[in-house]
């Protein structure tokens, strides 16, 4: 069911509305955003492709020439940071999106109940979701501040060694994800707990007279029921993961040295710098790149989905 | 019902929600502490608690006017935003429609492109149209910002809905707008407020496109925080009041859908 | 392109490479001492005669009307400063409103560069670096003020005479004595040392350090880890602040960015030199040095766990009782030099003037709040008060001297200006040439990349950057 393009079957039956066929309709409910978004995307995207071309400082308009295919030769052989920045984003994609995933599949089980005062609850979980990543990035950085920041005071406090956070390059990136986690994570839970909702009374009452409990009730009655919407989340997340750069930006800028460096936060510090054309073309890759991972990764889910439905049907 | 496997669960999930929150009452706490204790050498947990952060927050910078820009700007952007993706994702999800999974992957991928990279040509268009620094201007652009995701997590959720109710209502003879209206908005509700929240939460958070398009009379809360980091030093007490004026109406919006998703729930049995 | 804006940018070019053979920095310091002696003369018996407020150049006209629309940094020390002197420009302008602008300080170079780079008309003044305004002004974005500025010849004498030339310079168009008044200082500031009297005292450490060897002893004195006290912090962030830390060495040693024939000058003896004793300095860091950004670095010096800062930027947090509970044990002096024969102290300079925007609206009324809120004790003594009451820091060396008690470090803020350098290259990349900069001194920091590799990259991408902007054609 899950499946795009299955939906609906009264077939080719004709609709009072206008005498259009249904795929007419549909496409025309489907208008008005393809509209906006296009319209919005057409002249960046225009702009980005015919920028990556020049040469173009931001700081010096009028030196702008066409330089051909050089800032991707920049790119590929001369810049330290481009290959380094992509395999950071890998990981931390890697690291992130699952992460998020089964923390919020927790939280979700845990409050998927009729518990009074649970509506409080799922109020104060989704709390982080809404401060904005520039308020949240720096308290958290005030709390990671390895002399006197709160968490290394409360780790002492309970005999643990300090840690130096986002001041060094070991440990920045992991501090970082820290936070993002943290922030995301209640967000999955909510998507998944409206998931849980949508089960009905009936199949939770069946599974426990059948006695399904725990990890096979999570895996083989809630997950089935409720893929549909991981797919969503997932996908989202992970879309949101490649181009993180709010909470980087403000805790720790790419540094120490180039150690938490993520696509987003290279090419901001590109444009910083003002070099519009290498910024430009790093933005085209990363379209690329993007599209590359979202599609392969549809392509799993999809067979992934279909394995499942063998398997509830069976 | 409740078995005590259940009971002890519940219990679980209020600790672990307190744990979880943890890192937001040292905000709070901050946000009423004064700035030389902030700027103590440990961190400290008694001192004498002041109010003037709250006063800076509104006297200094204005945050009452943010506020309202924000408000402004993230409520109309989200209306409008769910009336789009509602009848988008009800056409992708539930309706016979040729290369539907293209359009669904198209529509995604008009959100692959880097925020950062955006926010300049974003800017010339701004110019051109002369909707900088305008309300309706951050409102287009946030609608274009959430749409992609929007229609994305409701096509989840309706994809998600038995289809018996849908058919019977079809072969009553109702239309394409009715079947959606009182049908499928009543079986989706808890889907719709999900995505709606998170459609407000995205445009609220937001801070690259306000940053380069608003300068001062559409000016949204996370540029307004921006501002109370300062070269030298950050403003940690304005900063934290801040965080927690903002969370306020936040808190009671989710509060209210949270009931709606609920009595979503109540109809979704029903049927 | 229009054809006066190529020839205007061909000739700024020109200017630039020019200044450095015009120019040197003798003849400059022999300038500065001439208008401050100037000073002491002519000007000063007028501030003392006024037994108001209002100074000699104190006027009023009712009659000029608009709006100015002014973009400045968000903060302490450019916001609340000019909010502060809106009062007294309203007496004399009632029918001029004015709306300060203030844009989040970490993006706004950026933006504000944006801003002018698409001509935009939304403000009709704003403030700006010195190192910005080459780029600035190829574009054509500062009006050219010289003749409105003539009109009134003692205000200008004044500013001359208070403000010392290699920084009004630095706001010309081209960037030389021979260029136009494209913006007008208001605030200074340069590197400084700030040091912990009372931990000097108890390390026994009787002079401040006046060279990097010097500083590394004292680095070394003061260093206490076990006890959480660490000898040294300084901003180690990539991009801009590691990039200045670097050229701050390298200056304080005698190098240069560019030879003359813009041949990058890092891998040489001077730039090893300087390169190698910011990593001895390294040695003494605080954690938070290797990505640390200004507000990071007075953070933890506010804190107590670092004591001693040898090149930070002036700042009036450290010494105000409402942000640190060691306020009155800071002290600042001026930034080390080397211990080489061409060495000396030489702090980069900063500070900013504010220029009227060519393509907005209002130019006039822009104009006479440019020159308002820049103006001294020679318009009305209130400006300057109001000015430093809300902690701002005056280009003015007077307005530094006056209130030197209740900005204890205005006093070595004065001793740094006459010898300050500019903080970049006054080219229009000079943004990209610091920036990048930076990002292979934060590689070293961090462990990345070693020394050696770091200063040859450096230079090539330097000279990539320059010819990209058509520096070698």
């Amino acid at each position: 069911m899950a499946v795009p393009g299955l939906a609906g079957s009264s077939g080719g039956r004709r609709q009072p509305f206008l005498h259009l066929s249904e795929n007419r309709i549909a496409y025309l409910l489907v208008l008005p955003t393809l509209l906006i978004l296009i319209g919005l995307a057409v002249y960046p995207l225009g702009w980005t492709v015919a920028t990556a071309f020049r040469s173009d400082n931001l700081f010096n308009p009028l030196a702008a020439r066409w330089v051909g295919p050089r800032n991707f030769e920049f790119l590929f052989f001369n810049d330290d940071t481009f290959w380094k920045t992509l395999r950071l984003a890998g990981i931390w994609c890697a690291i992130t999106v699952p992460v998020q995933l089964i923390l919020g599949l927790f939280l979700a089980m845990l409050l998927d109940t009729t518990m009074r005062g649970i509506g409080i609850l799922r109020t104060l979980i989704v709390i982080p979701v809404f401060i904005t990543p520039v308020a949240l990035g720096l308290s958290w950085r005030a709390m990671f501040e390895p002399i006197g920041g709160l968490l290394n005071y409360l780790l002492q406090g309970v005999g643990l060694e300090k840690s130096l956070w986002h001041t060094h390059p070991d440990t920045a990136l992991l501090s970082v994800m820290i936070v993002d986690i943290w922030q995301w994570t209640p967000f999955v839970t909510l998507i998944l707990l409206a998931g849980m909702q949508g089960i009905s009374p009936e199949v939770v009452e069946a599974a426990r007279l059948d006695r399904v409990r725990g990890l096979t009730y999570l895996r083989r009655i809630v997950l089935p029921l409720i893929w549909p919407v991981v797919t969503v989340v997932l996908l989202l997340r992970l879309v949101d993961e490649i181009r993180i750069f709010d909470v980087i930006l403000i805790i720790t800028r790419g540094g120490p040295g180039s150690s938490t460096l993520l696509a987003s936060m290279n090419i901001y510090s590109i444009f910083h710098a003002g070099r519009l054309g290498v910024m430009a073309a790093y933005g085209v890759l990363m379209v690329i790149a993007i599209n590359i991972v979202v599609i392969s990764f549809l392509r799993v889910l999809h067979r992934q989905e279909k394995a499942t439905r063998q398997k509830v049907s069976a | 019902m409740r078995t005590p496997l259940r009971r002890f669960l519940d219990v679980g999930a209020v600790v672990v929600v307190a744990v979880y929150l943890a890192p937001l009452y040292w905000i709070a706490m901050t946000s009423v502490k004064p700035t030389n204790v902030i700027n103590a050498p440990k961190p400290q947990f008694a001192f004498d608690p002041t109010l003037e952060h709250y006063h800076t927050t509104f006297e200094r910078f204005d945050f009452a006017q943010a506020i309202l820009n924000s408000a402004i700007i993230v409520i109309v952007s989200t209306i409008i935003t769910m009336f789009l993706a509602l009848i988008s994702a009800y056409a992708l999800a539930r309706m016979k429609m040729r290369g539907a999974d293209g359009m669904s992957l198209l529509i995604l991928s008009l959100r692959f492109m880097p925020g950062v990279v955006i926010a300049l040509p974003y800017f010339l268009m701004a110019q051109w149209t002369g909707l900088t620094d305008s309300h309706l201007g951050m409102i287009i652009v946030y609608v274009a910002y959430g749409l992609p995701f929007a229609v994305w997590l409701l096509r989840g959720f309706l994809l998600d809905l038995p289809r018996e109710v849908e058919e019977a209502a079809r072969l009553d003879g109702l239309g394409w707008f009715s079947i959606i209206w009182r049908i499928m908005l009543p079986m989706a509700t808890s889907g719709i407020a999900v995505t709606a929240v998170f459609t407000f939460v995205f445009a609220w958070n937001e801070f690259l496109f306000a940053l380069y398009l608003t300068s001062y009379k559409a000016v949204t809360i996370p540029v307004q925080i921006a501002k109370m980091i300062d070269l030298y030093n950050v403003l940690w007490g304005p900063l934290s009041a801040a965080v927690v004026i903002q969370l306020v109406p936040m808190l009671i919006v989710v509060f209210l859908i949270q009931r709606h998703m609920i009595r979503g729930l109540a109809l979704g049995a029903v049927k | 392109m229009g054809t006066d804006r190529e020839t205007l940018y061909k000739q700024s070019m020109q200017h630039a490479r020019d200044m450095r053979a015009k120019i040197t920095r003798r003849q400059m310091l022999q300038i500065s001492a001439a208008m401050a002696a100037a000073a002491g003369v002519g000007v000063a018996p007028k501030w003392a005669r006024a037994s108001d407020t209002n100074g000699p150049g104190w006027y009023t006209d009712d009659s000029l009307e608009g709006d100015v629309v002014a973009y400045t940094f968000a903060g302490q020390r450019w916001g609340l400063p000019l909010e502060a002197v809106v009062a007294t420009f309203k007496e004399r302008f009632p029918n001029v409103n004015v709306k300060i602008i203030a844009e989040p300080v970490g993006e706004a170079y950026t933006k504000m560069q944006v801003y002018a780079a698409s001509k935009s008309d939304s403000y009709n003044c704003a403030i700006n670096d010195h190192n910005v305004m080459s780029s600035i002004g190829t574009i054509g974005t500062p009006l050219n003020l010289d003749d409105w500025l003539a009109e009134d010849q003692g205000w200008l004498d004044d500013y001359h005479a208070d403000v010392p030339a290699n920084v009004t310079v630095g706001y010309n168009f081209p960037q030389t004595p021979e260029g136009h008044h494209a913006s007008i200082a208001f605030d200074s500031n340069t590197k400084l040392m700030y040091y912990r009297q009372d931990k000097f005292d108890e390390a026994g450490i009787t002079q401040v350090p006046t060279t990097w060897e010097e500083t590394i002893e004292v680095c070394k004195a003061l260093h206490d880890p076990d006890n959480d006290i660490y000898g040294f912090v300084t901003t180690g962030r990539r991009g801009l602040f590691a990039g200045l830390e670097l050229y701050q060495m390298i200056r304080s040693y005698g190098g240069v960015w560019f030879d003359e024939n813009w041949e990058p000058q890092f891998n040489t003896e001077i730039g090893h030199k300087a390169f190698s004793m910011l990593l001895k300095l390294m040695e003494y860091r605080h954690p938070i040095t290797m990505n640390a950004t200004d507000e990071e670095a007075n953070s933890v010096l506010a804190k107590g766990s670092a004591v001693f800062a040898p090149m930070e930027w002036g700042t009036s947090v450290l010494q105000d009782p409402n942000f640190t509970d060691h306020h009155a044990n800071f002290r600042s002096d001026v930034v080390p030099g080397g211990e080489t024969e061409i060495s000396k102290q030489e702090p980069l300079m900063g500070g900013f003037g504010f220029y009227v925007n060519s393509f907005g609206d209002d130019q006039r009324a822009a104009f006479e709040w440019v020159k308002h809120m820049s103006s001294g004790d020679y318009v009305d003594t209130r400006i300057g008060e109001d000015f430093v009451n809300a902690a701002g820091q005056p280009a003015r060396t007077s307005l530094l001297n006056k209130y030197a008690e209740k900005q204890p470090y205005f006093d070595a803020l004065a001793r740094s200006i006459p010898i300050c350098t500019p903080g970049f290259v006054w080219v229009p990349p000079t943004f990209t040439l610091a920036d990048t900069l930076g990002n292979d001194v934060a590689a070293v920091i961090a462990g990345e990349k070693g020394m050696e590799e770091a200063l040859v990259d450096i230079d090539e991408a330097q000279r990539q950057i320059m010819a990209d902007n058509g520096y070698y054609d």
